[in-house]
């Protein structure tokens, strides 16, 4: 059984494109139209788009580059619609993965494959973004235990045995995670240095 | 050689040198023509350089030390050999602040208690800089903490494109920025603020704009050629009778007024054509800093090698040596 997903793709449009709003609503999204001096932070914030559309030219594009560096919770894609765009550039953009690129001569349909094919890659990249991170997280907290392992081992004439077991028991008395453990033994090994 | 050299600017004082090899026609002398291209944005910019779409461009410098520190895909690179302006950013707060701090209070008190206020009613002082990796931020970041106030805890930092710096406060959402000429004084004329800081003021490391090109493109003619020209634009612009002449180009460029141009030109916030135009790698090596405090590179990338790689003094001499050869005595 499906989920029922309510609503509609939602886009943010910063660019005065009446057709092209017509046509977005016309292919079910629904599509918020703004100016360039309207707060994007605000209204990126309210809206929560699921993509945004600009014009590569739009002085705008800074402020949503540091928008989307400051947030990872929705992970929007931004799509620039240009008039014309020579296929050596379009292919250049997208080896750099700089930033997707469409053109406004696209057909209805096309862009609508376009938009959705951009929001499932970036929720994609944001999956990988996450394993990335939890992945890092886990291989420090290793190294840490580790080195708390080594220490314990020779101040204290502990076999790796005894010294995982100690820090075991350390995280089960005062409640917190083995990692953590590692890392005060890693502490208090630095002040006393 | 007889190419076209596109170069990307933005709409800014210190694009002027540029504006001039073309106003001047210094590029009917050689066999390459000049062709300027305007960008909207920091991000078009950056992305027209790294397609290759732009050989050159006048640029921050945190883009190219990015490049250099990987940060973006598929390793293209970019350096500089040619700084183009040293100081050219203003701080101006907006009247909401100075209505909102009692008179008989120095502006540090002022702002800190500003600050409280703000943030028990929920709406931070929000304050806007141009480009997350800009010098504007480290200035602007850098001037709140000498008045007390914290990032995050007293205020929140947003990007503002500089054409929308005042509308912005114009229409209250932001208390203030940090932003490059003509914007501050478009801002005071229009009794918006005042103008409490500018990059001269603050005297930190300081190079705000830079001739940037892809590395590959270091060494050749081209760009040998380009930083002759800016060469001979910048003589040109150092002579003050000059200026009256620059001022309506600029003019032309930014389509506002020469009165609001005049300060960042001959006045407090002027760009120093004099100035040298030799990239430092220790402004370099500083940016680093500033950009690994602010979180947007790891602490691996702030090392002198990433900035001598993106600050290329050594090419800088290397093409003025024989520019001083090349001039006709």
């Amino acid at each position: 059984m499906r989920m029922s997903t309510a609503r509609a793709i939602r886009v943010l449009l910063v660019s005065h494109d009446d057709t092209l709003t017509r046509s977005l609503e016309r292919e079910g999204f629904e599509v918020h139209q703004v100016s360039e001096s309207e707060d994007v932070y605000n209204l990126v914030g309210e809206l929560e788009p699921d993509a945004i559309l600009i014009r590569p030219d739009s002085p705008t594009r800074d402020s949503l580059e540091h928008l989307a560096s400051q947030s990872c919770k929705h992970p929007q894609p931004t799509l620039f619609l240009h008039d014309k765009l020579p296929q050596e550039l379009r292919q250049q953009a997208l080896s750099l993965g700089v930033s997707s690129y469409a053109t406004a001569e696209l057909t209805p349909t096309a862009l609508r494959s376009l938009i959705e094919i951009s929001i499932d890659h970036a929720k994609r990249l944001q999956a990988v973004k996450r394993e990335l991170t939890r992945n890092q997280k886990t291989l420090a907290e290793r190294k840490q235990i580790d080195q708390a392992k080594r220490i314990l081992w020779k101040d204290h004439g502990m076999n790796e045995e005894a010294a995982y077991k100690a820090l075991k028991n350390m995280a089960m008395n005062g409640r917190i995670s083995v990692a953590d453990a590692a890392r005060k033994v890693l502490e208090s090994k630095e002040k006393q240095a | 050689m007889n190419t076209t050299l596109t170069t990307g600017f933005v709409a800014l004082t210190d694009a002027l040198t540029l504006i001039a090899i073309k106003r001047l026609e210094l590029d009917r002398m050689a066999g390459a023509r000049l062709k300027l291209k305007r960008m909207g944005s920091w991000a078009q910019l950056r992305d027209a350089l790294l397609t290759g779409e732009i050989d050159a461009a006048h640029c921050l410098p945190g883009i190219p030390l990015l490049s250099q520190a990987d940060a973006y895909p598929h390793h293209v690179r970019l350096a500089t050999a040619f700084t183009l302006n040293h100081y050219g950013n203003a701080i101006t707060l907006g009247n909401s602040v100075f209505d909102q701090i009692p008179r008989n209070l120095p502006l540090d008190e002022g702002l800190q208690q500003l600050a409280q206020k703000r943030r028990e009613s929920g709406r931070l002082l929000t304050f806007g800089s141009v480009f997350p990796v800009s010098k504007h931020e480290f200035e602007l970041r850098h001037w709140l903490g000498q008045q007390g106030l914290q990032a995050g805890r007293d205020y929140r930092l947003v990007v503002i494109p500089p054409p929308l710096a005042v509308d912005a406060l114009h229409d209250g959402r932001v208390d203030g920025f940090c932003v490059g000429e003509p914007w501050n004084s478009v801002a005071v004329e229009a009794c918006l603020g005042k103008i409490v800081a500018n990059s001269r003021s603050l005297g930190l490391p300081s190079t705000e704009k830079v001739l940037a090109v892809n590395q590959q493109w270091l060494d050749s003619d081209e760009h040998h050629q380009l930083i002759l020209w800016l060469h001979e634009a910048s003589r040109w612009l150092a002579e003050r009778s000059n200026h009256g002449r620059a001022l309506k180009w600029l003019s032309e460029e930014v389509k506002r007024d020469v009165r609001v141009l005049e300060p960042g030109v001959t006045g407090p916030h002027a760009v120093d054509f004099r100035a040298s135009h030799c990239p430092e790698p220790k402004h370099a090596l500083w940016q680093l800093e500033q950009m690994q405090t602010a979180g947007n590179l790891p602490e691996a990338a702030v090392s002198s090698e990433i900035a001598a790689r993106t600050f290329r003094n050594d090419v800088y001499q290397r093409m003025t040596r024989q520019y001083v050869v090349a001039e006709p005595s």
